[in-house]
């Protein structure tokens, strides 16, 4: 991993057309301002693992079968 | 085409039936290959089985079923992923994690899966600026009104946060 050190208004660059600056630093925490092309999706990554390890959690086996979910779900109104 | 599923046996899928997810459910890259099945008395919930690995499915189901007010925002970019012009056509739903009590049952509706009948092609999206967590309770006090329309609205541009 490349490790660079910015101060308060600095950036750095990634390739021609990705920007991140650094935009406040307040205590423990960092804002960043990031200028780049659509066609890149940016994501907080704590978000992209919480649904990660949801869909893993979702994945395994049932211990409710689809028939009975359905049947409770049919009788809550 | 015969696919081998864990939960159902040996399946017969037509190819018009099979969604394609590009990038796999978050996680599971390698699974590209989906189809829907809904079993008897299931309604409304359907499993959303891997053609790639016989051992993955995931219990899916309207989110309007459970959140008649549920709805986010997509980009224009966004929808290119699975070949979209607009959201009208477009059919969404979102992973149940099942538990053994039905008040533990949770949908995440922070990664709604949102498919192209058309193109037959579906991606998970990840909800950034929303209130919707990956763990919703299933069965919440909500009303049985139903909501018309698609759950998306497309925005103009999207914010980098």
């Amino acid at each position: 991993m490349l490790i660079l050190t910015r101060k308060l208004g600095e950036s750095i660059t990634i390739g021609d057309d990705i920007k991140i600056q650094v935009l406040e630093i307040k205590g423990k925490q960092v804002r960043l301002g990031i200028q780049a092309p659509k066609k890149y999706s940016i994501h907080r990554e704590e978000i992209y693992q919480r649904i990660q390890e949801e869909n893993k959690l979702a994945a395994q086996q049932s211990p409710l079968s689809l028939k009975s979910i359905s049947e409770i779900w049919k009788k809550k109104d | 085409m015969k696919f081998e599923t864990t939960r159902f046996g040996s399946i017969e899928v037509k190819s018009e039936d099979i969604l394609i997810f590009p990038e796999g459910p978050l996680g599971f890259p390698d699974c590209t290959r989906f189809t829907l099945i809904e079993e008897e008395k299931s309604h409304p919930f359907r499993m959303l089985q891997s053609l790639d690995n016989p051992a993955l499915a995931f219990v899916v189901v309207d989110p309007l079923v459970v959140r008649p007010d549920y709805h986010f925002n997509v980009t224009l970019n966004d929808l290119k992923l699975i070949k979209a012009d607009d959201t009208e056509s477009l059919v969404v739903y979102t992973i149940v994690t099942m538990a053994k009590e039905i008040k533990d049952v949770t949908v995440n509706l922070q990664g709604p899966l949102v498919i192209n009948p058309e193109a037959r092609l579906g991606h998970q999206f990840v909800l950034i600026d929303s209130d919707y967590t990956t763990r919703e309770p299933l069965l919440q006090s909500s009303s049985s009104a139903n909501m018309e329309g698609s759950p998306i609205k497309e925005e103009p541009q999207k914010k980098a946060v």
